[in-house]
């Protein structure tokens, strides 16, 4: 059977030759034929005639013998495509919308799918990705498994006593002062156990991994690059194994680089790994307080309930050891859980990816009933072809393959110009900040992705032709070839009022929607951020600890800075915190006000706290409400003085004028400080975040951690200051790093960045939505049109008015508009509540999206049915009673 | 693939017993296979073209003849069908085949 199969493929390449060789042979057998009438007494002439009518049809013949060898449907399936391109070539208007349509729908879809495969569908870039698992620790309160960092004893404690993991690791990330050839950077760097990458299954292509030894505490410090950092900084040179390297001033020997290919496990994208050094035993006394990351790699056959059960056993041993305050913290933890690491890296980004996803859909959806629409308008048109195919001997199963093959054509097509405006689509998803992607899940479209669109496609021509296909492969022969068009009338287009109706109410749902998340825009652009936004340029710097320095000689120092900074030619005022708007809390303090009891360690509410220059107020424009701002005066041998945001005196003191007023912050050996100011409270982390109570110190009194924010008034853009900066703080600390140099406006742009991406894509995907029904609506009024000119043209020799064949025709499109438009409520009131987290200061039944929106598309609708309706009022009635 | 025309005039497959039979004789073409059948069978028997090319082309795919082209008696070119090994094999597989279904009819028929 098979060897037969290969000599048929053998012989259908030949198939051109054999084609010939059949016509010679029967031609042969013709002559012979001929031959043996002349034999028998006829004439040259006579014997010819009567060999051909012996010889019967001689086309079947040479078909039914081409037959045995060839394979008649791929001969069908080219004749049906060659024909299908050639009437499409013939309606070139059809076959563009059809196409765009598809496209428009398809390339969407491939978009947002390829995002959907990157970051839920593609396995981890790790062998047997499906054993690797995440522990988290979700608060109390909190609904989502995502939780907060593990501290290390306690992970230290799980990976000396558990045994249901094949490797149990953690990380955590840092930066680190990086000097290479250039000025000081900073890096993004990861602190790994030696068992890191053993879980991971991933080693080094050049080197090796850290050893034990080198990971234990106060080990020489050794680092493994990972291939952007080794090829951005050593030109991937391979004489660097072995060298050091200075982080963070200490000398660092390089033992490794990681493979291009390697993705980080986690929500940073770190350039190099350095041993993380915890101690072999849980240390409660000495713990790293930012916690980490806790990865496992389960023993096959394990479950990940046994495991979290076993591993919360652990902990309830080590309860005992665990400082106080650890002990009243923890009341506010759900016990550790346990996700698939996979889950645990697409995080909260799985709603986003939802909204996009069902935008896309139903976009498609939009775009599929526009094709049914056009290939019943077409098929309505072309109805006297069919027929005439059907009288000629094709069957209706050939019709409605022929139609079909007609919408792959059409569908594939459009699927092949939708991946390439999903290309241009996936490099806006990659270039804006919605999807936060991270490192581990690159977004491309490959193989997997050009599968899902072909499937789209041929799924998408076959349901938007199949209908059309169907309905009209059915012709009625004798009318259609008549040529009264009335007469077939009806045929496929009792569809098309409901396809039209459901075409506004999808895009009346993603319209809507649009329009939701345009208002959150809006209101979250509204916002005033309470602090000046304008010509603020900034960046941070890092003191550095590790040259030992006390508090009061870093104090030193950056008054020196700041102070040489502000002399530059063009810089307003200057002002420096611990933490500046939009980078986050460095500091968070358990606050007590005085009189009040003090609570045990871990139970005492906490705020964040900013050690500030006197000028910070001043220089990001924050009124000081009450009290005084911080001066120069303000320093160790002074009054311990502090400045409190409004939300802190009311979240603290209540209806009591804080002013005057003392208070503790921090651990116990920390001095009493005096309320002097209320500052207003700004938007810290970001214009949609509430405020948070902030506690103001002066850094003169205070202790000042080594990374600290600048903040410059200049009208001068940050790049023009930034070398004048720069030398201005070599001459002072030559190694000390500038980075993170930014305008305030270009922080708070950024931190709406996400927001406006998605409403942009959504708003673009309404859009297109809204075209595709209104040229929905134009061609389902134009067909009527078409369909009732006959019609029309009775009523208005019968005296109808223009003006009253124009109404008519557009108060159809209008109640056309109107059904759709009722439709499309009911399903958003169904629905619409899915979209609260996406919404900001917005509730999700506002009535002003839903009127503007409804409103649009009826006005829309209308529009699309002025043409129609002005070819109506155009018809002449003898024209259009002659033409029957 | 049966060939559905010839099922009315003749048992299945009995076109591809005449035409190896035939073959067995030596080397002979399209036109030559159906005179010799009719003749034979004394008319009894008319190979229509539209049966003996697609048969022909379906004794070729199976490898029971092979084909080549030669000249004819009166020196026209004509593609000269002969059977190979496997045809042989097959003819008399064939021929078994036909000999117990006759059989089997002539049973029926013997029914008084």
């Amino acid at each position: 059977m098979n060897q037969r199969f290969f000599r048929r493929i053998r012989l259908f390449r030949r198939r051109a030759a054999l084609d010939r060789e059949l016509a010679e042979e029967l031609e042969f057998h013709r002559a012979m034929k001929q031959q043996e009438n002349e034999g028998k007494g006829l004439t040259a002439a006579e014997a010819r005639q009567t060999a051909q009518r012996q010889m019967g049809n001689l086309t079947q013949t040479k078909e039914s013998s081409r037959d045995v060898w060839s394979f008649p449907l791929v001969d069908q399936l080219v004749q049906d495509t060659s024909v299908a391109l050639r009437s499409l070539r013939r309606d070139r208007g059809f076959a563009a919308a059809a196409i765009l349509s598809l496209a428009l729908g398809i390339g969407a879809n491939t978009a947002i799918f390829t995002a959907l495969n990157a970051m839920l569908l593609r396995p981890l870039p790790y062998p047997q990705p499906e054993q690797l698992y995440s522990v988290t620790q979700p608060l109390r309160q909190a609904q989502s498994n995502f939780g907060i960092p593990i501290v290390d004893p306690e992970f230290e404690a799980w990976r000396k006593e558990s045994d249901d993991f094949d490797q149990l690791t953690c990380w955590s990330s840092g930066e680190l002062d990086f000097i290479g050839s250039g000025p000081p950077e900073r890096i993004m760097a990861a602190s790994v156990p030696a068992n890191f990458l053993t879980t991971l299954r991933v080693s080094p292509t050049l080197g090796r991994n850290f050893t034990r030894p080198e990971d234990l505490p106060n080990a020489s410090l050794t680092v493994i690059l990972t291939d952007k950092f080794w090829r951005e900084h050593f030109s991937r040179d391979h004489s660097i194994l072995g060298q050091q390297i200075r982080l963070n001033g200490t000398a660092s020997t390089v033992i490794g680089v990681l493979p291009a290919s390697f993705r980080f496990p986690g929500d940073v994208s770190p350039e190099l790994l350095i041993p993380a050094q915890l101690p072999s035993q849980p240390n409660w006394g000495n713990m790293m307080m930012h916690g980490v990351t806790v990865i496992g790699r389960l023993h096959k056959g394990i479950t990940p309930k046994r495991a979290i059960s076993d591993l919360n056993l652990i902990s309830k041993r080590q309860e005992p050891n665990m400082p106080a305050w650890l002990h009243n913290y923890r009341r506010k933890l759900q016990p550790p859980g346990i996700i698939p690491l996979q889950d645990q890296l697409v995080g909260d980004r799985r709603g986003t990816l939802i909204l996009l996803l069902s935008t896309v859909l139903v976009l498609l959806g939009i775009a599929g009933a526009n094709v049914v629409n056009l290939q019943l308008s077409r098929a309505a048109a072309r109805q006297g072809e069919l027929a005439l195919r059907a009288a000629l001997g094709a069957g209706r199963a050939r019709l409605a393959r022929f139609l079909l093959t007609e919408g792959l054509v059409l569908s594939l097509a459009g699927g092949t110009c939708g991946i390439l405006l999903a290309g241009g689509l996936v490099r806006i998803l990659r270039a804006t900040p919605l999807l936060h992607l991270k490192s581990a899940d690159p977004l491309q479209i490959d193989g997997i992705v050009l599968a899902f669109t072909f499937l789209v496609s041929v799924m998408a021509g076959l349901v938007c032709d199949a209908l059309p296909a169907l309905v009209m492969s059915k012709p009625a022969l004798y009318e259609a070839i008549k040529g009264g068009a009335t007469s077939v009338f009806g045929s496929g287009s009792r569809f098309r009022g409901p396809i039209v109706l459901g075409e506004v109410a999808l895009t009346l749902v993603l319209l809507v929607g649009a329009l939701l998340l345009f208002r959150s825009l809006q209101n979250v652009l509204a916002v005033s951020p309470g602090f000046q936004r304008e010509s603020v340029a900034t960046f941070r710097t890092d003191l550095r600890d590790f040259r030992r320095r006390t508090t009061a000689q870093k104090a030193m120092i950056l008054d020196s800075e700041l102070g040489s900074i502000r002399s530059i030619p063009g810089v307003r005022s200057i002002g420096a915190s611990s933490s500046l708007p939009l980078t986050g809390y460095t500091l968070s303090a358990a606050i007590r006000i005085d009189g009040e009891p003090a609570l045990p360690p871990g139970e005492a509410p906490s705020a964040p706290t900013m050690m500030v220059s006197p000028e910070y107020f001043r220089t990001l424009n924050i009124p000081v409400l009450a009290g005084r701002s911080f001066t120069h005066h303000d320093t160790d041998r002074s009054l311990a003085v502090a400045i409190i945001n409004m939300s802190f005196a009311q979240r603290f003191f209540g209806k009591v004028d804080p002013l005057g007023k003392r208070l503790h912050y921090g651990p116990p050996s920390n001095p009493w400080v005096t309320v002097v100011g209320i500052a207003a409270s700004v938007h810290h982390d970001g214009l949609e975040k509430d405020f948070s109570p902030e506690l103001f110190l002066p850094y003169a009194q205070n202790f000042l951690p080594s990374l600290v924010g600048v903040a410059l008034r200049t009208d001068l853009p940050a790049t023009v200051l930034l070398p004048a900066i720069r030398e201005k703080i070599a001459k002072i600390d030559p190694a000390q790093p500038i980075f993170d140099v930014s305008t305030m406006e270009h922080r708070l742009s950024e931190s709406i960045g996400s927001r406006r991406t998605q409403t942009l894509l959504i708003s673009s995907f309404a859009l297109i939505a809204l075209c595709l029904a209104a040229v929905g609506v134009y061609g389902f009024l134009s067909y009527a049109v078409s369909q009732t000119t006959r019609e029309i043209g009775i009523r208005m020799a019968l005296g109808a008015p223009k003006g009253m064949v124009l109404r008519s025709i557009m108060r159809r499109g209008a109640m056309l508009a109107m059904g759709g438009i009722a439709i499309g409520l009911a399903v958003l009131l169904a629905t619409v509540r899915y979209l609260t987290t996406f919404l900001y200061h917005v509730k999700p039944l506002d009535w002003i999206s839903f009127t503007a929106g409804s409103l649009l598309i009826l006005a829309l609708a209308i529009l699309a049915s002025y043409l129609p309706a002005r070819r109506a009022a155009e018809v002449d009635p003898i024209t259009a009673l002659r033409y029957e | 693939m049966g060939n559905k025309k010839l099922s009315s005039e003749f048992l299945p497959g009995t076109l591809d017993l005449l035409i190896l039979k035939t073959l067995l004789r030596g080397p002979m073409h399209g036109y030559g296979i159906a005179q010799f059948i009719q003749q034979t069978s004394e008319d009894v028997l008319q190979v229509g073209e539209g049966s003996l090319y697609p048969a022909l082309q379906r004794l070729l795919l199976n490898d029971w003849v092979t084909a080549e082209w030669g000249a004819s008696e009166n020196n026209r070119r004509a593609r000269y069908y002969q059977l190979t090994a496997a045809g042989r094999k097959q003819l008399a597989i064939e021929r078994r085949g036909f000999e117990r279904t006759i059989a089997a009819i002539q049973k029926v028929l013997e029914i008084p």
